[in-house]
C-alpha cells in the first residue's frame, strides 16, 4: 500500500504495509465457509515438515520479532497433524448437541430394578472416564504450534464433546431413581501420557474406539428412546475422535515411519492391559461388564444371552480395532497377543 | 446353602415368598449373590427367571455374578425434573449429589455422589479447594454456552452480508481479526492446561472451561475467515505480552483474574461496541455473537473472584497484586503493540483521511472499557483502589508507547 500522509503524531500505520497475502478468492461451497476452503496461499497448509518459528503468529500473518517464544511447542508438524482436522472441526460445529434439550428424557419410564440398576453402574463408569479424556487433550493445546492450528481446535471441540458425555450420563443416573454406582477404577491412567502421538494412540484409537463399538450397539442395550439417542449422539462424537486419532497416526506412519515400533510398543503394552486387567474394558471390568450383560440380555434372568451379547461386542471392539490398525498401516498380525488374536480371529 | 436373616428380611421386603426363599437355598446361588439381589430389591418374577438361568446355564461364567452393581454406595431413588429448557446440570444437583464440598476428598476421577469402591488410582489433581476453581453460575454457564451455541461456516451471511471495502478499511479489520483470532488461541491453550489440575468434585467448572476452550476456539476461527474472506488477510500478529500476563497468574485464581476478569471486561466492552466501528452485516454479526460468548467468561470470572474473595482469608492481601500484574500486561500490549490501536483508528475515523476524529472515539472506547472494568468489580464488591496508572492514561493518550513496570505504582 503506498505510503500515507498524515499529521496525528504516534502513529505510523506500518501494519498497512506488513507482507502478508492480500485478495484471496475465495467462494464458499455447500458446507458454508469452511476452515478448508479457506487454506489457500501462504495461509494454507504447505508440504513443510516443520514450523518456520516458536512465536506465537497465526499461520499466514506476520510476527512480532520482539514476541516471546513457546518453548513446548511441537514445531514437527508430524508429531500433532492431520490433514483431516479442519474437516472434523466443521463437522463437530455442526454436529453439536444439548443434553438438557435433544435428548427425549421424557421417554424414560420406570424400569425394572435390575435394569435401572445396571444401567445406573454403566452410566456412573461413563460419567467418570469421559472427561478424562477431555483432561488428557487438554493439556496437549498448549504443544501444537500455531502453525497447525487446526489440531488445537479439533481437540477444542473434543473437550467440549466430553464435557456433554460427562453430563449426560450424570444426567442418566439421577432421572429415574436409580442413583449412582460405586467408582471404579477409571481412567486416569491416560493422563500418563507423555507424548501427543502416544496419547492419539492410546486415547482415541484404543479408547475412544472401545467405548465407541459400546456405544455404536447402544440400540442393543438401551430401553428408551432417551437412551438410543444419547448413545447414538455419543458415538456421533466418539467417530470424530476416532478418525482424528486414526489419521494422525496415519500421518506419522507414512511422515516418520522410524517411530513404527514406538507405536508398536505402546500398542503391545496397551493390549496386554486389555486383555489382562479389569480396568481398562468395559466389557471385562466385572461391574460394567455384568451391567452390560443385564442390559443386552433385558434383565437378570437372561443373563445367557446378555453373556453372549457382551462376548459379541468384546469381539466387535477387537475386529474395529484391528480394521483401524489396517487404515493406519500398523500391521500387527504377528503381534498381537494370543487373546486378542482369538477375538479378531480369521477375519484378520 | 441358608440365607442370613438379614438376607431373608430384605427380600421379603421386596415381596419373596417363603416358597422362594426355599427354591433360592436349594440352588446353586451364593449366599453373596442374593444378598445383593436382595438389596437390589428385585421382584419375585425376576428371581425365579433367574433360578431357572441358573439351573439350565450352571456353566456359563456369569452364573457366578456376584451382582455387586447393587451394592450402591451412593444414594437412591432420586428423580430430578426437567424444567423449561430441558434436563440441566442445575437440574441434577439433587440430594447429595448436589453438595458441593468445601475440600474434595478423592484424588481420582469418581463422580461427585458416590465413592470409589476399591483401590484408587490417583491423578495428578491439585486443586482440591473449592474456593480456588468455584464460581456459583458456573452450572448454568456452562448449559447457556450450549443453548447459545452457534456455527461460523453456516450461520452467517458470507455471500450477501460483506461489501467492498477501501483497502485500509479491509486491512483494518483483517488486523483486528489478526490479534483476536491469536488471543483465542493462547486462550484455548491456556484454559485446556489448567483442566487437568481441577479435582472431579468441581464437575461443573471443569465442564464450563470446556465450553469456555470451545468458544475460543471458535473465535480463532470465524476471525480468521473474516480476515481472509474479503480480499483483505492477516497482518501483524499481536506482541504477546498480554499472554506473559496470562501465563503469569501461577494459580488458577490469578490465572483468572488476568483473562476472564481483566481482559474479557476490556474484550467484551469493545466486542459490544463493535456495531459503532464495523462496516458490514457480517462483521456485526460476529461481534455481536463473541460478545455473547465473552460476556460467559467474564461472568464466570467475577463469580469466581466474588467467592474467592469471600471464603479465602488471604484474599485481600493477594489479589490487589495479581490484578495490578494483570493490568499492567494489559497496558504493555496497548503501548508496544500498536496495529490493534490503530486498525481501531482507522475503522473508527472511516478511513484514513481523519484520523484524529479516529483518536477522539478511541479514547471514548478506553474510557468505555476502563469503567466497564471498575464497574464489573463493583458488581461484586470487589474494590480495586488503584487500578494501574497506565489503564487510564491510555484514556488520555491512546497513542502512548514506551514500557511500564509493575512496581512502580505498587502501595509497596
Amino acid at each position: 500500500m503506498a505510503t500515507i500522509q498524515h499529521d496525528v503524531p504516534g502513529i505510523n500505520l506500518d501494519w498497512l504495509n506488513v507482507d502478508t497475502d492480500q485478495d484471496m478468492e475465495i467462494e464458499t461451497g455447500r458446507k458454508g465457509l469452511t476452515l478448508e476452503t479457506i487454506n489457500q496461499l501462504t495461509y494454507g497448509v504447505d508440504d513443510r515438515d516443520e514450523a518456520r518459528q516458536r512465536q506465537w503468529a497465526p499461520r499466514g500473518a506476520a510476527a512480532d520479532p520482539r514476541s516471546p517464544s513457546n518453548s513446548i511447542q511441537h514445531l514437527s508438524k508430524a508429531d500433532v497433524w492431520t490433514e483431516s482436522a479442519m474437516l472434523l472441526y466443521e463437522e463437530a460445529l455442526q454436529r453439536q448437541w444439548s443434553s438438557a434439550r435433544d435428548i427425549p428424557w421424557d421417554t424414560i419410564e420406570e424400569l425394572p430394578a435390575d435394569l435401572e440398576q445396571a444401567m445406573c453402574t454403566l452410566c456412573t463408569f461413563l460419567t467418570q472416564v469421559e472427561f478424562i479424556a477431555g483432561d488428557v487433550p487438554g493439556r496437549f493445546l498448549e504443544q501444537i504450534h500455531p502453525e497447525f492450528f487446526e489440531s488445537q481446535l479439533f481437540l477444542g471441540t473434543q473437550l467440549m464433546d466430553e464435557a456433554r458425555h460427562l453430563d449426560v450420563f450424570r444426567k442418566r443416573t439421577l432421572i429415574n431413581g436409580g442413583g449412582m454406582s460405586g467408582a471404579g477404577l477409571g481412567a486416569v491412567q491416560l493422563l500418563g501420557s507423555d507424548d501427543f502421538t502416544e496419547m492419539t494412540a492410546l486415547l482415541h484409537l484404543v479408547g475412544e474406539g472401545f467405548v465407541q463399538t459400546l456405544f455404536r450397539m447402544g440400540e442393543l442395550i438401551a430401553q428408551n428412546e432417551a437412551e438410543k439417542r444419547m448413545f447414538r449422539l455419543s458415538a456421533q462424537d466418539e467417530s470424530r475422535h476416532l478418525a482424528f486419532g486414526v489419521t494422525h497416526l496415519k500421518y506419522t506412519v507414512e511422515s516418520e515411519p522410524w517411530r513404527t515400533e514406538e507405536l508398536h510398543h505402546i500398542l503391545d503394552m496397551q493390549e496386554a492391559l486389555l486383555t489382562q486387567s479389569q480396568q481398562t474394558s468395559l466389557t471385562t471390568n466385572p461391574l460394567t461388564g455384568e451391567a452390560l450383560a443385564i442390559l443386552s440380555g433385558g434383565g437378570i434372568e437372561h443373563l445367557d444371552e446378555g453373556y453372549n451379547m457382551v462376548m459379541l461386542m468384546r469381539k466387535k471392539q477387537f475386529v474395529e480395532y484391528a480394521h483401524r490398525l489396517e487404515v493406519i498401516g500398523l500391521d500387527r498380525t504377528d503381534r498381537f497377543a494370543p487373546e486378542v488374536r482369538a477375538l479378531v480371529g480369521e477375519e484378520n | 446353602m441358608e440365607l442370613s436373616t438379614t438376607t431373608k428380611i430384605r427380600g421379603r421386603k421386596a415381596g419373596w415368598s417363603d416358597e422362594l426363599i426355599e427354591r433360592i437355598e436349594a440352588s446353586a446361588a451364593t449366599d453373596g449373590q442374593v444378598e445383593n439381589l436382595a438389596r437390589g430389591a428385585l421382584s419375585e418374577a425376576k428371581i425365579a427367571g433367574w433360578l431357572d438361568f441358573l439351573e439350565h446355564h450352571p456353566d456359563n461364567p456369569f452364573a457366578k455374578a456376584p451382582f455387586n452393581i447393587f451394592q450402591t454406595p451412593a444414594e437412591t431413588g432420586l428423580k430430578a425434573t426437567p424444567g423449561p429448557d430441558g434436563l440441566r446440570l442445575r437440574d441434577i444437583n439433587i440430594g447429595s449429589y448436589g453438595v458441593v464440598p468445601d475440600t474434595w476428598h478423592l484424588p481420582n476421577d469418581a463422580p461427585r455422589g458416590t465413592e470409589s469402591t476399591g483401590q484408587i488410582m490417583a491423578a495428578g489433581y491439585s486443586i482440591f479447594d473449592k474456593a480456588e476453581v468455584w464460581s456459583e453460575n458456573a452450572v448454568d454457564l456452562y448449559e447457556d454456552a450450549i443453548k447459545d451455541r452457534w456455527i461460523p461456516a453456516t450461520e452467517l451471511d458470507w455471500e450477501h452480508g460483506l461489501a467492498d471495502l477501501p483497502e485500509e478499511l479491509e486491512r483494518a479489520v483483517g488486523q483486528i481479526c489478526t490479534v483476536y483470532s491469536n488471543n483465542g488461541l493462547v486462550e484455548q491453550k491456556i484454559i485446556g492446561r489448567w483442566l487437568e489440575e481441577i479435582s472431579y468434585g468441581f464437575h461443573e467448572v471443569k465442564l464450563f472451561l470446556a465450553t469456555q476452550a470451545f468458544d475460543a476456539g471458535r473465535k480463532v476461527e470465524v476471525l480468521r475467515k473474516r480476515a481472509l474472506i474479503n480480499g483483505g488477510g492477516l497482518g501483524q500478529a499481536p506482541l504477546g505480552q498480554i499472554y506473559r500476563g496470562w501465563y503469569q497468574g501461577l494459580t488458577f485464581t490469578d490465572m483468572l483474574i488476568a483473562l476472564n476478569v481483566a481482559y474479557k471486561s476490556y474484550e467484551v466492552a469493545l466486542f459490544e461496541s463493535a456495531a459503532e466501528w464495523v462496516h458490514t452485516d457480517v462483521e456485526r454479526t460476529i461481534f455481536e455473537r463473541l460478545a455473547c460468548d465473552s460476556r460467559r467468561h467474564l461472568d464466570y470470572g467475577l463469580g469466581h473472584l466474588e467467592w474467592y474473595a469471600r471464603y479465602k482469608p488471604e484474599a485481600e492481601r493477594r489479589l490487589q497484586i495479581q490484578f495490578l500484574r494483570a493490568e499492567a500486561a494489559m497496558v504493555q500490549e496497548m503501548r508496544l503493540s500498536t496495529a490493534e490501536r490503530e486498525a481501531l483508528i482507522v475503522l473508527m475515523a472511516g478511513g484514513v483521511e481523519n484520523l484524529q476524529a479516529g483518536v477522539e472515539k478511541l479514547k471514548t472506547l478506553r474510557q468505555r472499557q476502563y469503567d466497564a472494568y471498575l464497574d464489573n468489580l463493583a458488581s461484586i464488591n470487589f474494590d480495586r483502589p488503584t487500578p494501574h496508572p497506565g489503564l487510564s492514561s491510555q484514556i488520555s493518550d491512546p497513542l502512548e508507547g514506551g514500557i511500564v513496570a509493575v512496581r512502580a505504582v505498587s502501595r509497596n
